[in-house]
Order: C-alpha cells, then structure tokens, then sequence
C-alpha cells in the first residue's frame, strides 16, 4: 500500500512538471525566445505560481490572487452542493432501480434521463429560466445575492458568509438564487450515478448472499441499506474522477446562464479580454485541485478495497 | 432471418443486426441517427439553400405554423432575416462534421499511442507517456478549449482540435487497458515465439481482439464532442458569424428568447435529438459486441 502511494505521488510530481512546462510555454510564447536564460526563467516562474504570485489582471488592475479568493470559492460551493445532492439522488434511485430491474416504471425513468442528459446543460439552464424564474416567477432568474442584502466578503463562498451575517432575509434570498443552478447541473452526475448504482447493484443483486437474505425475508430497504449499499462504492469511486471533471465542464456553462459569480464567468471574461495572467492562474489552481482530487480518490480506493486496485486503477 | 434455415451460413454483419434489433430503443436510435445524418448532408444538394443571405424586410418571422408565419421559410427567419431552416441544417452540419473529425483524429492518435505505451516492456516509459497526458485527463474539456482558443484563435478548426485533445486521454487509457488485458494470452506469446514483429503482432492479433473496447469508446466520445462543440459555440469561441453553428445559433437565439422563443427552442431541441440517438446507437453497439462479456441493463 505504501508503495503505491508512493508510485502515486511520484506520478503527481511528474504531471505537475508537465502542468508548469505548458503553463510556462503560455507565458514566454510571445516574448522573444533566449535559449541561455529558459531554465533560470521557468525556475523563477514555477518559484512565484508555487508561492501563489500569480501577477496581476490586465482587466481589472487587481492582484490575481485576491480574484481567485472571490471567485473560486462560489464555484466549488457550486459544484460541492451538486455533487452531493446529485451522488444522494442518483445513488438511493439507482439501487432502488436495479433491485427492482423489471419494473416497467423504472425502465421509463431510465429512459427519460437518458434522453434528458442529452440535451446541452446551458439550455436546460435557459429553459428552466424561462419556466421557473420569468412564467412561474418562483425563483429569481440570475445573479447568486439580491442586490438588497449586504454580506460582506469573508470566505467568498456565499452560502457561508450569509450563514455568518445570521439574518434570516439574506439567507432566504441565498437558497432562492441557489436551488435553480444546483437543480440543473444536478440532472448530468445524477443520471451518471444513477446508471452505474442501476448496473452495480444489479450485477451484485444475482450473488447468493443476496439471494440468501431475500430467502430470509429480508426488507428491501434492509438489503439496500446493509448489502448493497456499501457493495457498490468500488464500481463507482473510480468514476467519480470523470464525472467530478464533467461536472466541472458543466458549472463554467451554467455559471454563464445563472451569471453565478463564479471562475467560469472569470475565465471566459480572460479569454475575451487575452487576460494572460488570469488565466494561467485559473488553469494552475484549478488543475491542481482536479489532480490532487484524482489522487485523493485513488488512494482511498487502495486503502479501502485493496482487492480491487488492478481492475479499477491500472497504474 | 430464420433459424430453420441451417443451409445458409450467416455473415457477421448479419449476426450483428439479428441482435442489434432486438432491442427497440436502439432501432429507433438508428433510424434517428439515419434520418438526421440524410436531412442534415443530403438535402443540402438538391434544394436550394442560402444560410447567409439577409432580408431586412423579413426579420424574425416565427416558424410556419404559427400565425405570421410564411411557408417560404418554414422555420422562420432570424434577427437578420436569413432563413432559419437552412442555417439549422448548415449549422448541423458544420457541428456534425467537426465533431466527428475532431473523434477520428483523437481516436487514431490515442489508439496509437495506448497500443505502443500498452506493447511497451519499458514500464517507466510507457508509464510517463500515459501520464504526460493525466494533466489533460484532469483538467475539464472546456478549460483545455479555454486554453487552446486563447492561444490559437477562435475558429472551428481550432475548436475542433482542442476538443481532440481534451479526448485524447480518454482513448489512451482504454486502449492501453484492453491491450494490456489481451497481451498476457497465450496466443499472443506463441505469435512472439514465432517470431512476429512489433508491427504484425499489433495489426494482426491485438486490433483485432481491442475492436470492440474502441468502438464503444468511439460513439461515447463522438457523443460528447458533439455537446462540446455547441458548448463551445454557445460561449462565442467556436463558429464567428456568419458561419452557423448550432451552439452559436443557440446563443443568438437566447438573446430573442421573450421575442420569438423558437430561435432558441429548435437549436437546442436538435443538438439533443443529435447526442441522444449518437448515444443509444452507442449504447446499442456496445450491448451486441460485449454480448455475453457484460450484463448491459
């Protein structure tokens, strides 16, 4: 085990290598090229990005580092809150549907998300605008505050720093802003987690263990809470890693529906403006969290279901 | 097709269709996928179209059956007055055609080097080719198109290659799987003992065998680069006007979206019809070649 997670951090170093050389490459590539001072350059540009000097913003002449607080921390509350509602949803009906896999009723569940996770996520966003925040008017259409409430700006998260403030008006204006966005990207991993659960649990529901607790007259909802449940976390631990990274993808594109205040509106705003510094910036940090997560998550399926390394990780 | 019939040998391709429709969900797939493919390239020949000419007298005239509406533009026009049903098919196509080229490029790059990296006996090699590429692998397709686009500049080509990229490792890790899971066979050892070369080993006994694992990997990828180009497209880095593009003509449509809804509706009812029937074809694909190897519920 300790060798792995020593081939595994030693993988990590490697690709944060590779990460520096491209993001370095970003850098100097319009500057006029020197070979006799590239390796004393990239050692100080890998030196100032480790020690989180990251310049500044041609945009809005602030340092890159006090953005980054403003805005990464709304799009990982974001992706945070989809995430568990998503893996809540997606796992309890995909156990349900795979114990009972003849249903009629939940094969037509299946292939209503599967039909709905095909179309685009932004326009998903754009019509449940139009149905639930402009006909209905039951949540307000953008933005993730009303421009009434003062929270001042403690963790950048906007789900903690109206918590903090302890008034009750902020922190219903916050659920109201937040639930459309969480819905909508919620519909994409849930659907993820409830095909996976779905085959897992199927696939597990045919051993004699299972076969045997039925014959006991177990409940079903005793099989799924004490048999299943714990079963079928090696099938989908591996594939949490992609459906994170899709998730991801889909939250830079509903932060541009919901105008959520978040890196994707920072990102795309770099690109319009060739903001250079924010977006490298943007790229390092955001790919550092995806790659330690990935390693997180490999380590803990070696630590947790060792048996299933060779299948699962093929390091 | 009739199992009494033992006097006649049936081919593979008609194997594969006697079980690819037993499951109705994936006909109709096929026929949807069939139907969009012949609209989209086909009729372009023989009907006139013209996705670029504008009439300002005709400005965004709602789509024929409703009221208003002229039969001469059967889906309406746009802001500029250009024809929507032409743009829709052009755009569709240009969609469809990246998309698919920037599959086929990924796949035949990934494929190659998950074959050498999977063949290779070097493991600290074949260990850091596959990893160079997990910085991609990590990064969410968007933020490499991000980056590919800010350094090229936005056009469709260049949308199209940053999309390969972000499939790259995607193919690299499947196949270096399936070759790895095929080389350890017995067979493969008394075709090395024979004295295959590198080349002969790879073209004759592994592709083969890892056709299946790379067919399934294509439509899921085919699939998600259709999404991704419209993504692309939806946040103005794909497709530049005047070229339609359904990702791009659905965020001109979002613009109109309390004047005349349909601009927005149609674009992003047609990239869904697309990536569904891409991916119960898919699906369907993948159900008859792993038959027997996997429960496919």
């Amino acid at each position: 085990m300790l060798k792995f997670i020593a081939r595994r951090i030693l993988i990590l170093l490697f690709v944060f290598f590779v990460l520096t050389i491209i993001l370095f490459w970003m850098h100097i590539r319009l500057t006029e090229f020197d070979a006799e001072r590239l390796v004393r350059d990239y050692l100080y540009f890998t030196g100032s990005i480790v020690r989180g000097n990251f310049g500044i913003s041609t945009g809005s002449k602030l340092p890159v580092i006090y953005e980054l607080k403003m805005y990464l921390p709304s799009t990982l509350e974001l992706i945070f809150f989809s995430f568990v509602l998503s893996f809540a949803v997606g796992t309890v009906t995909g156990i349900a549907a795979g114990l009972n896999h003849h249903s009629v009723f939940l094969k037509g569940v299946t292939a209503v998300l599967r039909l709905t996770t095909s179309f685009p996520v932004f326009w998903l966003g754009q019509m449940m605008i139009t149905i639930f925040a402009v006909e209905l008017k039951l949540v307000p259409t953008s933005g993730n505050i009303s421009l009434f409430c003062e929270v001042p700006l403690v963790t950048g998260s906007i789900f903690i720093d109206s918590l903090l403030t302890m008034d009750p008006e902020n922190i219903k204006s916050m659920l109201n802003h937040l639930v459309l966005p969480v819905i909508v990207l919620s519909f994409m991993p849930a659907t993820q987690f409830y095909l996976l659960a779905r085959r897992a649990s199927f696939t597990i529901s045919e051993m004699d263990f299972i076969r045997m607790a039925i014959s006991r007259g177990q409940s079903q909802f005793f099989l799924a809470r004490k048999h299943i449940f714990l079963n079928i976390i090696p099938s989908i631990l591996p594939k949490i890693k992609i459906i994170l990274c899709n998730l991801f993808s889909a939250t830079i594109l509903v932060e541009v529906v919901f105008e959520w205040p978040g890196t994707g509106i920072w990102i795309s705003t770099a690109v319009e403006h060739s903001d250079n510094a924010v977006l490298e910036t943007a790229i390092f940090v955001l790919a550092i969290i995806f790659l330690l997560t990935n390693t997180l998550i490999d380590i803990m399926g070696e630590v947790f279901f060792p048996e299933k390394r060779r299948i699962n990780l093929n390091i | 097709m009739k199992y009494q019939n033992y006097d006649k040998v049936l081919s593979d391709r008609q194997i594969f269709w006697h079980f690819y429709k037993k499951s109705t969900a994936d006909v109709i797939g096929l026929i949807v996928l069939f139907l969009i493919l012949t609209v989209i390239f086909v009729i372009p020949y023989f009907v006139n179209m013209d996705p670029y000419t504008q009439d300002i007298t005709k400005r965004l005239l709602p789509p024929s059956w409703v009221d208003g509406g002229e039969l001469r533009h059967f889906l309406g026009t746009d802001e500029f007055g250009r024809d929507f049903l032409s743009r829709l098919l052009h755009g569709g196509a240009n969609t469809i055609s990246y998309a698919f080229l920037a599959t086929i490029s990924a796949a035949v790059a990934g494929i190659a080097l998950g074959i050498m990296t999977g063949i290779d006996r070097h493991h600290v090699r074949s260990s850091l080719v596959r990893h160079s590429f997990d910085i991609i692998f990590a990064a969410p397709s968007i933020l490499i198109v991000f980056v590919v686009v800010s350094i090229l500049s936005p056009t469709l080509p260049h949308t199209a290659l940053a999309i390969a990229i972000s499939l790259l490792p995607r193919f690299i890790h499947t196949t270096y799987n399936a070759v790895k899971h095929e080389i350890v066979k017995d067979y493969i050892k008394a075709n090395n003992l024979d004295g295959s070369s590198y080349l002969r080993l790879t073209m004759e006994c592994i592709v083969p065998n890892i056709l299946s694992v790379i067919t399934i990997n294509f439509w899921e990828a085919f699939a998600v680069a259709v999404l991704d180009i419209s993504a692309i497209g939806y946040l103005g880095l794909g497709a530049q006007a005047p070229e339609p593009e359904w990702g791009s003509m659905l965020i001109s449509g979002m613009d109109l979206i309390y004047i005349g809804n349909s601009k927005a509706i149609i674009p992003g009812i047609a990239i869904g019809i697309t990536i569904a029937a891409i991916s119960q074809v898919g699906h369907g694909i993948g159900r008859v070649l792993t038959m027997g190897e996997k429960k496919w519920l």
